[in-house]
Formats: structure tokens, sequence, C-alpha cells
């Protein structure tokens, strides 16, 4: 979703009414707002995510609205807002993720091998578990997705997987060898 | 959350920002208001005093939160209304051998308070409007605001002088106002 020159004028200069206090310029800027946000939330964050996270970031929004400085960039502006949210909405669910990825590894593992390749196991899923906590959120993402045969079709996501495998390996490399 | 409940709810995060704006703009306010309490005390006004306290609070959160004109005159009225609110107080600090009962010097600082406040105010409303809506006039919302956050300041810091106080800053306000409405008739004639 991107704002042609005209729609970015009509935004700036709608936001700058609302920041002002002018109540009719509420509907124009929502209008144009909810799909540049909503949009933005499809971009970095899985399906299940994006509406909860595109509301969350839309009302934070409209409640700094009356902060917004004229001499800003409007688009720039709320982009920075909503991102902002985006990224907390991400980190909040990558916490939960590792959580019970780790877990629910370790439970299949306790399940069904001996009590030696047991002790084993969990040693090895804390210590993938710590060097993935080094990687960056989007090498993770990528390792995780590849591991839960998540992966999205295209070039894109092959060299995202490869530049987090060969981090991965360093980080690897860096800890235990 | 379909379209409809997240417009309500935009709209209800929204006027919550604008409240939240507001009460940081009145707390700005309020600790110069509180300078004259002490005087006020001390002339056996604290409760009315405090009311007045108040007032000015909840008209900057009103105007504020509403915005436009309305925010604009507060401004206006916020500087214009420093003038009435301070000069008697100092005036007390400055002159202690005065009493409110022998001396003239506190109502003629609430006079000199009224008169600058007037002049702020027209000068304030001049400029802001030069600057932002070149030769559009002042509205009605905006000399509401302006007038009502600087007599409420004025009443504020003139407290403590008594009625002798009060009086004085409505005669420099009136006084100050003249200059004004003169060269206003004289540019629509």
């Amino acid at each position: 979703m991107t704002l042609d020159s005209h729609a970015r004028a009509e935004l700036q200069r709608e936001l700058t009414r609302l920041a002002d206090g002018d109540r009719q310029a509420f509907e124009p800027v929502f209008a144009r707002l909810w799909p540049v946000v909503h949009a933005l939330a499809g971009r970095y964050l899985p399906a299940i995510d994006v509406d909860d996270a595109a509301q969350t970031a839309l009302l934070k929004l409209f409640e700094r609205a009356a902060e917004f400085d004229p001499e800003r960039d409007a688009v720039a502006w709320a982009i920075g807002i909503a991102m902002w949210e985006i990224r907390t909405v991400r980190r909040r669910a990558w916490r939960r993720r590792d959580t019970s990825g780790l877990d629910e590894a370790a439970d299949l593992l306790l399940n069904t091998v001996s009590p030696e390749e047991r002790a084993i196991a969990a040693n090895l899923a804390a210590a993938i578990g710590q060097t993935l906590a080094t990687l960056r959120p989007e090498d993770r993402d990528a390792l995780l997705r590849y591991a839960r045969d998540e992966r999205t079709a295209g070039a894109g996501f092959r060299k995202r997987l490869q530049r987090a495998h060969a981090r991965m390996r360093a980080a690897w490399r860096l800890r235990h060898e | 959350m379909n379209d409809a409940m997240l417009l309500t709810a935009a709209r209800h995060a929204y006027e919550r920002g604008r409240v939240k704006k507001a009460v940081r703009r009145a707390l700005l306010v309020l600790p110069f208001t509180f300078l004259p309490l002490y005087a006020c005390v001390a002339a056996g006004r604290a409760a009315l005093m405090l009311s007045v306290i108040g007032t000015v609070a909840a008209l900057v959160v009103l105007f504020h939160w509403r915005g436009q004109d309305f925010a604009r005159g507060a401004n206006v009225g916020l500087i214009a209304g420093l003038s009435p609110l301070l000069l008697p107080f100092v005036t007390s600090w400055i002159a202690p051998i005065c009493s409110t009962l022998i001396c003239g010097l506190l109502p003629a600082a609430s006079i000199a308070g009224g008169f600058v406040a007037a002049l702020c105010l027209a000068g304030g409303s001049l400029a802001r409007f030069r600057r932002d809506f070149l030769d559009e006039r002042p509205g009605a919302a905006f000399w509401t605001a302006a007038v009502s956050v600087t007599v409420t300041l004025g009443i504020a810091g003139c407290l403590h002088v008594g009625l002798a106080g009060l009086a004085g800053m409505a005669l420099g306000l009136a006084v100050g106002t003249l200059p004004v409405l003169a060269a206003y008739a004289f540019k629509v004639r």
C-alpha cells in the first residue's frame, strides 16, 4: 500500500487539522491511515497477528494525533508510530513462540528416549535456544519457519534462510567450538 | 473488531490523547497559580483561591481539549494572564511595609497587571493571527478562551489584595482595551 503525492499532501493537511482539534478531519484521516497501517502490519507480521497489531497501532496513532507537529511529514510520522507498535507486537509474539517452541521440543524428546539421551537432548535444546536468542528476530523467524515447515515460496525466503543459517552457524561456532 | 467499532475506538483514543495533552498543559501552568496562595491564606481567602485555581485548571484543560481557536485563545490568555497574576504578588514581596488597608501600592499593581494583560491580549492575538492566518480576524471562540483565562488568572493574582485588587484589575483591563478598540474602530471606519 503506497500513497501517491496527492494523497500524501491531503493526509498532511488533514492530520494537521486533526492535531489542531478539527474533528471533521477525523474520518478522512482514518480512511487514509487504516489501509496503510494494515498493509504495514501485513508486511512484517504473520497473518494471525496482523489485524490485532494493525488495530493497536491505529489506536495508538490516534491517541497521539494531537501531538502531531505540522512541520513533520505526516506519512513518516504515522509509519514511525505504527512500526513501533508492530515491532512491540512482534517482540511479544517472539518471546511467546520461542518459549513454547522449546518446551514442545523438550516434551517430545522427553517422552521418547532414555534418561541419558533425554539429558543430552535437553542440553542440546537449551544450547540451540541460547544461540537462537543471540540472532536477529528476522533470522530466528526464518529458521523457525524452516524448522516448522512453514517456509514461504520464493527466492526472498530462500536467501533469508541462507543468511540465517550462516549466522546461526557462526554464532554456534562462537559459543560451542 | 469490525470497522465501525474500530472507528469508535479510534475516536475515543483521539479524545483521550487530547485530554492528556490538555492536562499536561494545565500542569505546566498550575505551579504559577499557586504562587499567590500563601498571601491568600494570610488574607483568609484560601478556599476561594483554591476554587479559582481549580477553575483555571478546568478552563485550560477544556479549551486545549476542544482545540482550534479555543486552544489558541487559551494560550494567548495564559501569557496575558501572567501579569495580573504575578505583579501584585511580586509587589507584595517588595513592599512588605504596605498593608492593603493603608497602602495603594497593591491595587495600583493590580491596575498595572490588568493594563498589561489587555495589551498582551491584543498584541498576542494580532501576532498569532498574522502569523497563522494572515488577515483573518480572531473569532468569538478565541476571545472567549483568551479573556476567560486571562481574567481567571488575574483573579488568582489579585484575590489576596481584596476587592480593591479585583476592581483595579478590571479597571486596568478596561483601560488597556480602549486603545485597541479605538484602533479597531478607526480601521473599520
